[in-house]
């Protein structure tokens, strides 16, 4: 078995490999000149365009992949839950529902109000499902908390038709932001994000060591010294803003934040400060390549990164499952 | 071994005591059971009578007798009735097995609309109808037959060691995410017009109802329904436990087995013909719970709950509302309101869901 | 009653060809490790595990070929952790144990009421008949239990650790009503138990159980020996007569505290 740093620096070079693919590779096929003048900022032609066109992009799908790998892997860590994953508990409803409403109701544009709009969407949904899903006795089980979210996504998504029904005029916009893609991403927008990302990034670094305290359990964890309650709030309170600022421009992604943290542990172990940078990594090489798919697999079209991931994802979560013992569930 | 003696059954206070407890009960049972089929009545006289305009009751028996009456033949005969009737119809359907998954999983988050055993009937008609083009029947046969499809996928799936609850409920949150984004993805592609269409009927709507869509829920529902009705005992003793059930004589997997066919049925043909009229199904057991007491079945008086979910639902969205809905967005807000209640009460008696 | 017993789950086997035959109207304990095949062995005479090889035998008849609702008549089992429903109440969840008696639609009858309010008042939870279950105490909650299985007025009864999670008042509560069961209607008992001493001193018959075989069996005064402790435990022990029943219990010998004479 490699040592760990060598894992950490493959996911690095796995990142700047992707990110080289998702500017080569694209609808359009693009000669090496015109590949070389659009990174230099021409755009005196389409090639050159779309090769401009793709720069943001690539950007959005690394950080966003981080974002959403590293918020899942911390989300598995506090609930203590192989299930916990931004999309089943219901955060990246959260957020869509709050963008939703704050377009309808508000007539509200692209600006920082808009990302700040949906990550709270995003941290009142987890708190939400979280004090649902742990009710009862034997608190927050996997099975009650992968219901909790999802009956919580299905009633937002109930009030979000109810927000958009006979609203001609939002009704396509937002459902082309619900399939979850990076396509029209530019770097405003990326711009927009990037300090929200900063701040989670930050957030989970910080919370790394701790949550191997955590991993014993409550009691236990107090018992070394943790501060347990402080540990879990700036966990999940990272966890939601990158979740729910690449909710905010990407729309809602699914399974990424689920599928990475469990491939990343059987590569690197249990210890979080290896854990959470390699499954940022993962997340985003796992983003960056369901984009360059998405476009390559239904050429002249393109396919949404979210449904690419969902098409990956489930297979991965039904595994998981059957994998589990049932008692343990 | 040889047999012992039983026990005696012997008049004493205690059993007049027990008899006393089990008349209350069977008594509370049988008045929340004529309650709501009253309430469910009084809603369907109500929505023949006083739709958009007013039609005296004497003028809807005459249309129920057959008889031609200018004006209301149409209104009531056309609209109204093929409307209440799929609304009552559907609402039986979804209450009947959402409570029988709900007491076979032993858990109230586990209705079909949640599990995703519905998904599949929506996405399939998402598709028919924005791909496709299909409208009516046709949408109607292909979402029973992908709805049915992607059931048995899911058992199939969760299939190993014999088919445990858990598993079965977590399999189908997968596939239903997975539905989902096949659902989103059709609609992000849809034409304005088709969006609208496909949207209205995945939020679940009995709009312009007409026989064509009554007519297989009115074979489907007994032919499904009174099956699982029988089972009503055994399903009931089986949220003991599987092992305390079949030590009390239950055939645990037989009934099991029974009760996914048929619910998974109803919901099929029901989700079908109205689409998923959200939270129906999850909401009708739990209400009912509280109106029953315990230990008798949910089954029946569910099913009446249902009906009367959906038809009052549907008159409040087109009447009471400052907007007209359909039925689905009146119930799926009325379900949210009753997870943000579950919240409440659980924190304040930190009981069980 | 058990003959050449192999049996298991997940398709892992857990019992090796068990022999028992069990006395009728006696208490029988089934001792043993954790893991050894206790609640497999319960659970396979009570018919809830098919085995892959052998026969469960009731009357001279295979369970396994019976309907089990005949076998529900004659034979009770309490699971080590069954799930009361939410808000039922005592006298509803025990009238469940009458199920096998009724019919495909008959509703509860007169007899089922007195069945009811015996067992009721045989586990001294008369009182208690229109509380809801959640709201009792653990003694109490398991004392329910047992009247729900007395209700099913089968001669035969299994329990899987019907002592867990009680205090050791609620644990001698719970014996004695079985041992008044066993003494009034000569209903024959079977439980797996963990407590070595009351296995002892309660059982009239003992079944200690290793690596899914039975390693001995017979009354507690001839089994219940240091050498059959080590070898099912692997623990060294000093076995004396209990002063209070006159039956032989265990004293642990550990590492440390071992006073000279014990040594």
């Amino acid at each position: 078995m490699p040592p760990k740093p060598f894992w950490l620096a493959l996911g690095f070079a796995g990142v700047l490999a992707c990110c080289g693919l998702s500017i080569v590779i694209g609808v359009r096929v693009v000669s090496g000149a015109d590949l070389l003048a659009g990174l230099s900022g021409s755009v005196e032609n389409i090639s050159q365009a779309a090769i401009a066109k793709r720069i943001p992009r690539t950007i959005m799908a690394a950080l966003g992949g981080a974002a959403l790998g590293l918020s899942g892997a911390v989300m598995q860590a506090i609930t203590r839950n192989p299930l916990a994953d931004p999309g089943i508990l219901g955060v990246n409803a959260g957020a869509a529902f709050a963008v939703t409403l704050g377009i309808a109701w508000f007539g509200m544009a692209l600006s920082v109000t808009y990302v700040a709009v949906a990550i709270l969407g995003a941290a009142l949904a987890a708190a939400f499902v979280y004090v649902v899903g742990s009710a009862g006795p034997g608190g927050a089980t996997p099975l009650k908390l992968a219901l909790a979210g999802t009956a919580t996504s299905v009633a937002l998504a109930s009030l979000m038709n109810a927000v958009i029904l006979g609203r001609n005029d939002i009704a396509n916009s937002v459902q082309y932001w619900m399939v979850g893609g990076v396509g029209g991403v530019t770097m405003d927008r990326v711009g927009l994000v990037a300090p929200f990302l900063a701040l989670g990034f930050v957030l989970g670094a910080w919370t790394a060591p701790r949550l191997n305290s955590l991993a014993l359990g409550d009691e236990l964890a107090a018992g070394v010294g943790e501060n347990v309650a402080l540990t879990r709030a700036v966990s999940a309170l990272g966890a939601v803003i990158l979740a729910g600022a690449t909710t905010a421009i990407c729309g809602p992604i699914g399974f990424v934040g689920l599928a990475v943290p469990h491939m990343c542990r059987l590569i690197i172990g249990v210890d979080h400060r290896w854990l959470l940078p390699l499954s940022a990594f993962g997340g985003a090489i796992l983003l960056l390549a369901a984009d360059v798919l998405g476009r390559v697999l239904v050429r002249p079209a393109e396919l949404e990164v979210g449904i690419v991931t969902a098409l990956v994802g489930v297979p991965i979560f039904i595994i998981i499952v059957r994998r589990q013992r049932v008692r343990d569930l | 071994m040889t047999r012992a003696p039983g026990l005696a059954p012997e008049p004493s206070p205690g059993s007049a005591l027990v008899r006393d407890l089990r008349r209350r009960a069977s008594r509370r049972w049988l008045a929340t059971l004529l309650a709501l089929a009253s309430i469910v009545l009084a809603a369907f006289a109500l929505t023949l009578v006083l739709g958009q305009s007013y039609t005296p009751p004497v003028q809807v028996l005459a249309v129920l007798r057959g008889e031609d009456v200018p004006g209301a033949s149409f209104t009531v005969g056309r609209l109204r009735l093929p409307r209440a009737t799929l609304a009552i119809l559907a609402g039986l359907c979804f209450g009947l097995a959402g409570a029988a998954f709900q007491t076979l999983l032993r858990n109230p988050l586990a209705s079909p609309d949640i599990i995703g055993i519905s998904y599949g009937a929506s996405a399939a008609a998402s598709v028919a109808i924005v791909f496709f083009g299909l409208s009516g029947a046709a949408v109607t046969a292909f979402a029973v037959a992908a709805g049915l499809g992607v059931s048995t996928l899911i058992y199939l799936l969760a299939y190993k060691d014999g088919a445990a609850g858990t598993r079965l409920i977590l399999m189908g949150i997968g596939i239903a995410a997975l539905l989902q984004s096949v659902i989103t993805y059709t609609l992000s592609r849809a034409s304005e017009w088709s969006l609208q269409d496909a949207l209205r009927w995945l939020a679940g709507s009995v709009n312009a109802a007409s026989w064509g869509q009554v007519l297989p829920l009115l074979i489907v529902l007994p032919l499904l329904g009174l099956p699982l009705l029988a089972t009503s005992r055994d399903l009931e003793t089986l949220r003991l436990g599987d092992d305390a059930a079949q030590a009390t004589g239950v055939r645990v997997g037989l009934v099991r087995l029974v009760v996914l066919l048929t619910a998974t049925g109803l919901i099929c043909f029901a989700t079908a013909a109205a689409g998923p009229i959200s939270f129906v199904a999850f909401l009708a057991g739990p209400i009912t719970a509280r109106l029953t007491g315990s230990g008798r079945s949910l089954l029946l008086p569910a099913a009446l709950t249902g009906a009367a979910l959906v038809i009052l639902a549907d008159y409040a969205g087109q009447f009471l509302l400052p907007s007209r809905y359909p039925v689905g967005i009146v119930t799926g807000a009325f379900g949210a309101v009753y997870l943000l209640y579950l919240i409440g009460r659980v924190n304040r008696r930190g009981a069980a869901l | 009653m058990a003959e050449g017993l192999f049996a298991g789950y997940d398709g892992r086997q857990v019992l090796h060809g068990v022999d028992l035959t069990v006395e009728t109207g006696a208490v029988t304990a089934i001792i043993g490790a954790n893991a050894c095949g206790k609640s497999t062995l319960l659970k396979t005479m009570a018919r809830l595990i098919m085995p892959q090889a052998g026969r469960v035998l009731l009357d001279g008849e295979s369970i396994h070929t019976r309907s089990t609702r005949s076998v529900a008549r004659v034979l009770g089992l309490l699971p080590q952790s069954p799930l009361a429903p939410e808000g039922i109440t005592v006298a509803d969840l025990v009238a469940r144990g009458r199920r096998p008696h009724q019919g495909f639609l008959s509703r509860q009858s007169v007899r089922d009421d007195a069945a009811v309010a015996t067992a009721l008042e045989a586990t001294g939870t008369l009182d208690l008949a229109e509380r809801s279950v959640d709201a009792l105490s653990g003694g109490q909650r398991q004392r329910v239990w047992i009247a729900m299985a007395l209700a099913q007025e089968t001669e035969l009864l299994l329990l899987d650790e019907p002592t867990t999670f009680l205090d050791v008042a609620h644990q001698i509560e719970v014996l004695d009503l079985l041992m008044d069961m066993n003494a009034s209607r000569g209903i024959t008992v079977v439980m797996v138990l963990h407590d070595l001493n009351l296995a002892a001193r309660y059982a009239d018959r003992l079944v200690a159980m290793k690596a899914g075989h039975i390693y001995a069996e017979g009354p507690p005064g001839a089994v219940f020996t240091a050498p059959m402790l080590q070898a099912v435990f692997g623990l060294r022990c000093e076995v004396i007569i209990d002063p209070t029943s006159g039956r032989p219990m265990m004293l642990p010998k550990g590492r440390h505290r071992m006073s000279e004479r014990a040594g």
